[in-house]
């Protein structure tokens, strides 16, 4: 009897003291961004974006945080009804990103989240944006290219790119789908930098590949 | 053991101790709504969460490190307010929503401004260009929007019955001293400057800021476009012009170099024309646009234009007699723009030139306008509070114009010097206000003027609201007065303005109401008959007692893509009444560029599939009064009505890797005969209708981009 409830109580210890060396920061972080895949609506990512922007009001000195509260503000701006919703939401991602935009100049990952706000942006309004936006996207995908040519997202921002370009002007699914393909081939060899570190849009992909088939 | 049991003891103390607090409350809204995904924690730890549909929150915190607790939500002003551990539940806060562009009442008496960077505007510069009835051509846009008056055969903006000579048109607020090509006789020339050259345009028909001056009735303020996004190269070619424009893009510098040369001769030969050419207009054009972008955001533009142009027609007269009219034109304009950013304070600085010279061959006589403008400005505008400033600012011009016939010649030359200081201030989200003054000095006329502006508007709903200005304007006397006589006044006018708007997502209303009056205009003394000729030659005596008024209404509709998807029309309608007595008028009488009533109606439907923007524009305006020497009455008689419908296909496609546009577009669809007025012989027996130089026109052309 004494031994199992000094058993007990050492096991229970130990679990006191596991969590307790586990980085909060860590566990909130894969929490968060396992969640993601999950998130279906506005308010889903709402919640994401607010336990992000919590991480980074903590952690200052890290990127992480910002770049993924960026990407939550990112996506509610894509999934938002009206064009006023959705320029806010791309303007409180942009917010974020701003934070981190000057120190992150040799990040592919930070360029390529300039360039998916950039498309928030040009999708919210494509006939008056496409030029300004449109350049954007364009040369910030350049630059994360010459960072990084194995980053997938550049191809599977391209391919969604081109994707919602009218065929008169270039695009389309025929001129889209050999970028899904390149972006299907990178993300078999990528292995994201540690946990918390930005491996979005394979989901996407998977989707988008099918309907190439 | 007893060591073992204390340290278990210890754990599992250390751990309740832990796992101490519940926060928990609702998060509100001012009318005490709940607030959905408003982010609650405490400052600086990873303690926090989310409210839910009802408002709800509730979390766990592990220690009081912190007592602060935080609470924001995208919209909403964020709140933070210290704690005590003893009371950690029922908290209820109240949010209030962030002043936005949606939110805050802004101060539009008066505007129409399209803009890509603001959202409370009625238009985007896109709009403008995709205008039917525009020929690519600012101007012709800004027809159909209300105030603006139909005038067929004089370019320029006729403004709630004020001449084109009333209306300024500026680029980053400095003064364009020729915005048109050289006015011809009976003729509307376009204007100097391709629609692509800005990002925003301010059109105002009255009531405007006290940064403005020398206009009566209307400002136009154009702003220049920023840094090009990316290097390109674009060709643009149709049967009356082709150009070429190259732009680079370096980090942080741009240049853009670009030529066009311009020859109606084809299609004069292939449309007919109402008119006989001597020689179809030609002409060449180079411009350099350069752009640096300096630490801090600051900004130097520099715009560099150059053009030629040449041609002459016989213009209409009795029997057998023909005018031969010949021009050919020099003309360059030069501008600097720096923009500079403190913390609290912009500066900007202005300084241009422009050099303009026609010559003219009348029959056998030599005419020749000459006339160059150098000006500077310097503005500094200080954030005070919340969205409230304060501007002061300072212009100077310098200008000579000279106009010689023959072995005569006029000369004057003028420094104009002008001052001003406004504020802006937004009392509540709901009401604001601007107060301006502005002090003028010209040295020709020997005087000085004190104008005073106001603006208040208040919003009187979620999507509406009301708006008044007040305005006194001051502007010289007209060059071909001053020529006679530089004891004149300043010309006068003061605008009250009450205006209405409505703006939900798509849709937009506007109703203005307005009422201008004119004082101390320019009058031709002791006339004995009336010559309708504006190239009369003056030689009466002149002072100013001249005076008028301008009272009406205006109207704008604009469904934007909201009730019909790809579809966004606007309509606009305005009333106008108006008299003056000036000039050579010898009675109070409507001018000949006023018609009572305008309405434009403009469709645009983009249809996807095909890449296809289609244009439609409808425009009516009632019949304007003319001069008919054998009538009673002195401008009483009106011209026929004017309709008009214009077509326009934009088709968007890649071509040989470029991204190109075809256009296609056809004015006066139904072949209506325009009348603008009619022109008397000397006994009044024979008249000539005023007609434009072709009906039914065509024009297509192609532009294509490559990068």
């Amino acid at each position: 009897m004494k031994k199992s409830i000094i058993f007990i109580a050492l096991f229970y210890c130990s679990l006191v003291f596991a969590f307790a060396q586990e980085d909060p920061y860590l566990t909130m972080m894969q929490q968060s961004i396992a969640q993601l895949d999950k998130n279906a609506s506005v308010a889903d990512f709402q919640v994401s974006a607010n336990q992000f922007e919590r991480a980074a009001t903590v952690k200052t000195e890290e990127w992480l945080p910002n770049y993924w509260a960026a990407y939550c503000y990112a996506m509610m701006s894509y999934m938002a009804e009206n064009i006023d919703t959705k320029d806010q939401y791309a303007d409180q991602a942009e917010k974020f990103f701003k934070k981190i935009e000057a120190s992150q100049q040799e990040n592919d990952e930070v360029w390529v989240m300039k360039a998916y706000i950039a498309q928030a942006k040009l999708a919210a309004d494509p006939m008056s944006r496409w030029q300004s936006q449109g350049g954007i996207f364009q040369s910030a995908l350049e630059k994360a290219k010459k960072l990084n040519t194995q980053n997938p997202r550049i191809y599977l921002l391209r391919g969604q790119n081109l994707l919602n370009t009218p065929e008169s002007f270039g695009g389309g699914k025929a001129s889209a789908c050999p970028l899904f393909l390149q972006a299907d081939e990178k993300f078999s060899n990528f292995k994201p930098v540690s946990s918390i570190h930005p491996d979005w849009g394979r989901g996407y992909m998977e989707d988008i590949l099918k309907e190439c088939k | 053991m007893k060591n073992i049991y204390s340290l278990i003891l210890i754990c599992c103390l250390a751990h309740t101790g832990l796992a101490q607090s519940i926060i928990q409350g609702k998060v509100l809204d001012k009318k005490g709504n709940p607030l959905v995904g408003a982010n609650v924690f405490l400052k600086n730890t990873f303690w926090g969460t989310s409210t839910d549909t009802s408002g709800v929150f509730k979390f766990e915190i592990m220690d009081w490190a912190q007592d602060t607790l935080v609470v924001g939500l995208l919209g909403y002003e964020g709140i933070e307010q210290k704690i005590q551990s003893t009371e950690t539940s029922d908290f209820v806060f109240k949010l209030r929503e962030e002043a936005n562009e949606l939110n805050t009442v802004v101060i539009t008496a008066g505007t129409f401004e399209a803009s890509d960077e603001k959202k409370m505007v009625m238009l985007k510069p896109l709009d403008i260009v995709r205008t039917a009835s525009s020929n690519g051509d600012l101007f012709g846009a800004l027809q159909t929007l209300p105030g603006a008056q139909r005038v067929g055969e004089q370019e320029g903006l006729f403004v709630r019955g004020g001449s084109a000579n009333e209306s300024k048109t500026l680029i980053d607020g400095m003064m364009v001293q020729n915005p048109f090509f050289s006015s011809l006789p009976d003729i509307s020339t376009r204007s100097r400057f391709s629609p692509f050259l800005f990002k925003g345009t301010a059109f105002s028909t009255g009531g405007y800021s006290a940064q403005y001056g020398q206009a009566l009735s209307s400002v136009l303020n154009l702003q220049s476009q920023d840094l090009p996004d990316k290097s390109n190269l674009n060709l643009f070619l149709s049967p009356i012009t082709g150009g070429i424009t190259g732009t680079k893009r370096w980090e942080n510098t741009s240049l853009a170099l670009s030529g066009t040369y311009t020859n109606v001769a084809f299609t004069n030969w292939l449309i007919p024309q109402n008119i006989d050419w001597i020689r179809p207009f030609s002409g060449w054009g180079t411009s350099a646009i350069f752009r640096h972008k300096f630490k801090g955001n600051d900004l130097l533009k520099s715009f560099t234009n150059y053009g030629y142009s040449d041609g002459g027609f016989y213009f209409r007269d009795f029997g057998t007699n023909r005018n031969a009219f010949e021009l050919s034109n020099n003309n360059i304009f030069q501008q600097f723009h720096y923009e500079k950013f403190f913390e609290k304070w912009t500066l900007e600085a202005g300084l241009s030139y422009s050099y303009n010279v026609d010559l003219i061959g009348l029959n056998e006589d030599k005419v020749r306008r000459l006339d160059d403008r150098i000006q500077a400005r310097l503005v500094a505008k200080k954030d005070i509070f919340k969205n409230s400033s304060i501007l002061l600012g300072a212009e100077w011009h310098q200008y000579q114009f000279e106009n010689s016939f023959n072995a005569f010649s006029n000369q004057l030359s003028e420094t104009y010097t002008a001052f001003f200081a406004e504020t802006e201030i937004y009392l509540t989200r709901k009401i604001a206000g601007r107060v301006g003054a502005r002090a003028e000095h010209s040295a020709i006329l020997n005087r000085f003027n004190l104008a005073s502006r106001f603006s208040f508007a208040y919003k009187t709903g979620k999507h509406s609201q009301v708006s008044l200005a007040f305005g006194e304007f001051y502007q010289n006397p007209e060059t071909r007065y001053l020529y006679q006589n530089t004891q004149l006044k300043f010309e006068k006018s003061l605008h009250y303005i009450l205006n209405y708007q409505w703006m939900k997502e798509g849709y937009t209303f506007r109703i203005e109401a307005f009422s201008k009056d004119y004082q101390d205009l320019v009058r031709e003394l002791d006339n004995q008959t009336f010559n309708p000729d504006p190239n009369r030659r003056i030689s009466a005596n002149l002072d100013n007692s001249g005076s008028g008024f301008a009272r009406g209404i205006d109207l704008f509709w604009r469904d934007n893509n909201k009730c019909f998807k790809n579809i966004d029309y606007w309509i606009s309608y305005s009333f106008i009444d108006t008299e003056r007595l000036y000039q050579n008028f010898p009675r109070q009488a409507s001018p000949v560029f006023a018609s009572q009533h305008n309405l434009n109606v403009v469709y645009k439907h983009f249809i996807a599939k095909w890449s296809l923007d289609f244009n439609l524009t409808y425009s009516y305006a009632s019949g304007r009064p003319y001069y008919n020497p054998n009538a009673e009455v002195f401008m009483r008689d009106l011209t026929p009505d004017f309709h008009n419908v214009s077509l326009g296909f934009n088709y968007l496609t890649t071509f040989l890797k470029a991204q190109t546009i075809l256009i296609f577009s056809i004015n006066n669809v139904l072949n209506r005969e325009h009348v603008f007025g009619y022109r008397y012989s000397e006994d009044g027996g024979e008249r000539v209708a005023v007609n434009p130089t072709v009906f039914r026109s065509f024009f297509v052309g192609i532009s294509m981009t490559i990068e």
